[in-house]
């Protein structure tokens, strides 16, 4: 699955390798991707255009790259890192812990999911999403997140298995009702 | 969570068609704005360096301050603007992380009628806020360092750049820990500085609680041409 996701991405960057027609074929699936790890559509499409202006300074390297997009991928999942901790800042000192996310119109399952995937740590959403959603190989994923193989295979059996306890619990709950 | 990989995808395609993209021309605005920011940021804090050092070699503090005349307008220094920018060298780093260096120049003359470079470099790492160090370089340029990394936030690398004159073949670094513990030299990484600029950049990665003990540097036959002490700005140099 990864290699059709990278031929993807190569075809995406155009012949010309122009950096708007990158953008456009580009943003939405990494913001897409990004809404995962944030659980916000707005945060997703700051960090998202903010890793986009990063890479327009660069454009002359990272168009270059093997693959473009995980280098935009990379910095934006950088981004919501950041911004998820200066939120936590936020959030423990205004105590605004009912804010609302943003987010789209999809399934109850789907919905679902995304609540309990904003419970799990940053970092196995991060793992969860590269892996499953994007289809890295283990290796890779761990690179891009600069972790060892090893805690990324962690991230990934607890993120499952807490969002498999915590979904199958919903599933109980809408039973027993 | 059989289905987890088909539900993350319903879950990132329903997101992609709701997100209205800001379009690429604001992104190249921001890229711009941003890098803007960053040269503006080395600018001014050269210029406060060098003020500061003007400052301290020329002021008598022991003297009475001379009498300000009713006519007499406050002189303030236009800031120079730094030009040219341009990327030397960039690579990957341990865990994950990436430098860039990037090589610019003073639009105008230093007080002391020399032309001065301007380096920055920036180094990431995932999960962590981009840093940078800019450095000046007076020319001719035989060997200067920028070593404020060395000294800054915590990083899995401790980044030391600098410049030197185009007939230089090597570099190392002669790294300390502590006080007094000296360690063995660490070959540095030669960048050209291109056509319009007759010198070379130079970049090393010591480990986490080291400092620059001394940097030198040699010619194509292995004959030093400078060195430099940790914390100086004046390179003893032959020839």
């Amino acid at each position: 699955m990864y290699m059709v996701t990278a031929v993807w991405e190569r075809l995406a960057v155009g012949d010309d390798e122009n950096f708007e027609s990158f953008y456009v074929a580009a943003f939405q699936r990494i913001a897409g991707q990004l809404f995962v790890v944030t659980g916000d559509l707005q945060d997703a499409e700051d960090v998202t255009q903010e890793a986009f202006a990063r890479a327009s300074l660069r454009w002359s390297r990272v168009r270059t790259d093997d693959v473009p997009e995980a280098w935009v991928r990379r910095v934006a999942l950088r981004l919501a890192t950041d911004r998820f901790r200066q939120a936590r800042r936020r959030l423990r000192s205004l105590r605004r812990l009912d804010a609302e996310p943003c987010v789209p119109a999809v399934s109850v399952a789907a919905l679902a999911l995304a609540e309990e995937l904003r419970a799990l740590p940053l970092g196995w959403r991060k793992a969860i999403v590269l892996h499953h959603l994007v289809g890295m190989p283990v290796e890779e994923a761990a690179r891009t997140l600069g972790v060892p193989a090893g805690t990324l295979k962690t991230w990934l059996a607890r993120g499952r298995r807490a969002l498999a306890a915590r979904l199958g619990e919903q599933q109980g709950a809408v039973h027993r009702e | 969570v059989n289905d987890l990989t088909d539900r993350l995808q319903e879950l990132a395609e329903g997101a992609a068609r709701e997100l209205r993209p800001p379009g690429a021309d604001l992104a190249r605005r921001q890229g711009r704005r941003r890098r803007r920011r960053l040269v503006a940021g080395v600018a001014l804090v050269t210029v406060l360096a060098v003020g500061l050092v003007r400052e301290g070699r020329l002021a008598d503090w022991s003297a009475p301050a001379p009498p300000a005349s009713p006519g007499a307008e406050a002189q303030w220094p236009t800031l120079r603007q730094v030009r040219g920018v341009v990327e030397v060298g960039h690579g990957q780093l341990a865990h994950g992380g990436t430098w860039q260096l990037e090589a610019g120049e003073f639009d105008r003359p230093n007080p002391a009628g020399k032309r001065e470079l301007v380096g920055n470099l920036v180094v990431a790492f995932p999960g962590q806020p981009e840093i940078s160090a800019g450095g000046t370089f007076e020319e001719p340029v035989q060997l200067g360092v920028e070593a404020s990394l060395t000294e800054g936030p915590e990083l899995p690398v401790r980044p030391v750049y600098g410049a030197v004159s185009r007939r230089t073949a090597r570099v190392v670094v002669i790294p300390k820990e502590g006080q007094f513990a000296v360690l063995s030299p660490v070959p540095a990484k030669l960048l050209d500085g291109g056509p319009r600029r007759p010198m070379k950049f130079w970049v090393v990665f010591l480990s986490p609680g080291q400092t620059v003990h001394q940097v030198r540097s040699y010619d194509a036959h292995g004959r030093e041409l400078c060195r430099l002490d940790g914390g100086s700005t004046a390179p003893r140099c032959t020839g």
